[in-house]
């Protein structure tokens, strides 16, 4: 006969799915790193505090319910402030004025109209990006899919505050079906980074089901796309997505951070640290019907002992 | 989006709505014919005795375990099993042409608890045909413990999304909860931990599968075997998560009853190791078979012989030659659809012997997939 706690046996029913997660002792919110704090968002008052539960956070940043971009917008991180709640506060250091700068310029020179675009800059800076080219019609798209921790490798917690700071803008923004931009996390793949057991892995990758695609896009009237970003190339989990995107006809061009620098680039296939892949798929369809989190991916990103996810590594190889 | 939507997802953990940009979980409940139920739940308590007898054969004579070719790891890991685990379970079945069908055992990681329950409540107003979560938490607590911890693939959200769902049940009776990934559980030579936290149980929504040649695992394992943590789910299942069960069977079928044989005839597929086949007969075979890789899981790494023409289920199977060890050869069935015209998966939990509701996903094609859409189950009186 198994011991079941009477008192828990009793009290089970009422606790399932009656409200938002409580505070888990073992994520202390006032040890997450809240560097550029503020008390004021960007609407200069203190409207914040009313975006502190994750539906109402979420609520503004989500694109709107007849908006093709919708199911493209990750909760992971609006949810995460549920649970962050007492000490979450706005985040808005120099950097991110300078990028919210940067957009302005960018989108005063650059025309959106049957674009979509890719911000891949430091968390906080691409919450600016988006708030910023929002202010002139597009759509933001949230893409942070972790959750902050304070033993986190990420400071996800930046992140999550920049989305604080302009909830209440975003909020009072008309929501309609416009062209997106996609808010990305620069630092989510940290290669070559062993954990430690001290250390929450918080980083992740995104495969190509997380984007629209080609045809997507074209259904949208989408031609070309920006991507912002300092790098030579785009990152490794995008190579084959934009690679994709190219050969379905969409027009590329990179954008310096500084929103100035534009420049024509073709995406084109090549060695990252998802290779070597054994890509299994559904091969009910076809091959290249990719599943959106298929064991080789997976595997193969382990294994290359770039990145572990948490395994802290592996006896051999 | 509407209040009860918002509630799903933050109430209820489920973060992935989407995939290829259509809207997973369904308000419309799958309708299941009273006679098909009892027939799933006849073969479901059946199935449910013939894995646990399984994995007590093969605790009693480990030979049998050698049919099984497991990484050494998987191997210690069963080792370290205990007679007294409970199995958290969801037997996937079909109605097919042939009749009924089971597809596979997910007895390790056994997800969608969280979603369905989240259907049931807000949308069905049912709270008493789904009982996969009191079921579960009821296991979780039964030693009592002080604090539980969660082990996932810390860089997948959706895996977070039950264990989340879970944990904050849990937080709210007063239970301490810690999650991370299989590198922030260590062990102390007297106790399981996680950054500081002491963890009597652990619900590890974690594949064993992947956890083999993982540098903490040898670490867990013994931990484990020192009886230092309770687990869901333990590691004797792991002889019942990988499809080279449904082969193990029919290899042995000598080790059943007649009763037990009749079950596995009646409702299992039949299924080999692709080892004893071989490619040349797998090859011939195209237009009756699936072949499957055994740990492969949300039906991924599954080839549909039937479903492809001979040079590209030649080009696959270049692939499974490269690890012959690790795949099965099914029988290919045929799914009916039901009056949606879409292909229903009929999930019953079997927790701890316990029929604990459905989770049941429909697609547009005779498979599922990862973007199979959910739906509450509604058995038509």
């Amino acid at each position: 006969m198994k011991k079941i706690p009477r008192a828990a046996f009793v009290g089970l029913i009422p606790v399932v799915g009656c409200g938002e997660p409580s505070l888990p002792e073992p994520v202390d919110p006032s040890k997450l790193s809240w560097a550029d704090r503020t008390t004021v968002d960007s609407t200069k008052t203190e409207a914040w505090r009313n975006y502190l539960q994750a539906a109402a956070l979420n609520r503004a940043w989500s694109p709107p319910d007849n908006s093709p971009w919708l199911a493209y917008h990750k909760v992971s991180l609006p949810a995460a402030v549920s649970m962050v709640r007492p000490a979450a506060v706005p985040v808005r250091g120099q950097p991110a004025t300078l990028a919210e700068q940067s957009a302005e310029a960018f989108a005063s020179r650059y025309s959106l109209e049957n674009a979509a675009v890719f911000v891949d800059l430091p968390g906080p800076e691409s919450v600016a990006w988006g708030a910023a080219l929002a202010r002139r019609g597009a759509t933001p798209v949230c893409t942070f899919n972790n959750w902050p921790h304070h033993r986190g490798i990420l400071k996800l917690e930046q992140t999550l505050g920049a989305l604080l700071y302009y909830a209440d803008e975003l909020s009072r923004q008309p929501k309609k079906p416009t062209v997106p931009v996609f808010m990305l996390e620069l630092e989510r793949l940290r290669p070559n980074y062993t954990p430690r057991p001290t250390e929450f892995d918080n980083r992740y990758f995104h495969l190509q089901t997380d984007f629209p695609t080609a045809a997507d896009f074209a259904r949208q009237g989408i031609k070309t796309v920006y991507y912002v970003s300092g790098q030579v190339f785009e990152q490794d989990d995008l190579n084959d997505y934009f690679v994709s995107l190219k050969n379905g006809g969409l027009d590329f061009f990179r954008v310096q951070p500084n929103g100035t620098g534009v420049d024509s680039f073709t995406p084109t296939k090549r060695t990252t640290i998802f290779d070597p892949t054994v890509v299994h798929s559904y091969t009910g369809t076809s091959r290249s019907h990719i599943y959106h989190r298929h064991y080789g991916h997976y595997y193969g990103f382990w294994r290359s002992s770039r990145s572990t996810f948490g395994s802290g590594g592996w006896v051999s190889g | 989006m509407t209040n009860a939507w918002q509630r799903l997802m933050f109430d209820y953990s489920v973060w992935t709505m989407y995939a290829d940009g259509r809207r997973l979980p369904m308000t419309e409940p799958a309708i299941l014919r009273a006679e098909d139920h009892r027939a799933i739940l006849t073969a479901a308590h059946e199935l449910y005795g013939i894995l646990v007898k399984t994995i007590e054969a093969c605790r009693a004579r480990p030979q049998l375990l050698e049919y099984y070719r497991l990484h050494p790891d998987l191997q210690a890991m069963f080792a370290a099993s205990r007679p007294d685990e409970p199995m958290v379970a969801r037997f996937d079945f079909f109605l097919c042409d042939e009749g009924l069908r089971v597809s596979e055992f997910n007895t390790d990681v056994c997800g969608g608890i969280n979603e369905t329950q989240g259907l049931y409540d807000l949308f069905l107003n049912d709270s008493e045909s789904f009982s996969a979560t009191r079921n579960l938490l009821l296991l979780l607590l039964r030693n009592n413990p002080r604090c539980v911890g969660f082990m996932y693939p810390t860089g997948y959200s959706d895996d977070f999304e039950q264990a989340n769902f879970l944990r904050t049940c849990l937080e709210k009776l007063g239970i301490r909860t810690v999650y991370g990934a299989p590198v922030n559980f260590e062990f102390n030579g007297r106790h399981l931990t996680a950054f500081g936290e002491r963890v009597d149980m652990l619900y590890r929504y974690y594949l064993a599968d992947w956890l083999a040649g993982q540098k903490t695992t040898g670490a867990l394992v013994a931990a484990y075997r020192a009886r230092a943590f309770d687990m869901i789910t333990g590691f004797g299942q792991i002889v019942c998560q990988t499809k080279k069960v449904m082969a193990f069977w029919y290899d042995h079928i000598g080790l059943f009853t007649p009763s037990e044989r009749r079950t596995i005839e009646l409702f299992v597929p039949r299924t080999w190791l692709y080892r004893t086949l071989g490619r040349d007969r797998v090859q011939s075979m195209r237009e009756q078979v699936v072949v499957k890789r055994g740990f492969g899981n949300m039906g991924n790494e599954v080839v549909l012989g039937p479903l492809l023409d001979d040079e590209s289920f030649a080009e696959w199977l270049d692939v499974v030659d490269s690890e012959p060890d690790e795949w099965v050869v099914q029988e290919f069935f045929h799914v009916r659809a039901d009056s949606r015209t879409m292909f229903p998966c009929y999930g019953a939990y079997m927790i701890d012997g316990r029929f604990s509701g459905y989770y049941t996903r429909t697609a547009d094609e005779p498979y599922i997939c990862y973007s199979a859409r959910v739906a509450p189950t509604r058995v038509q009186p």
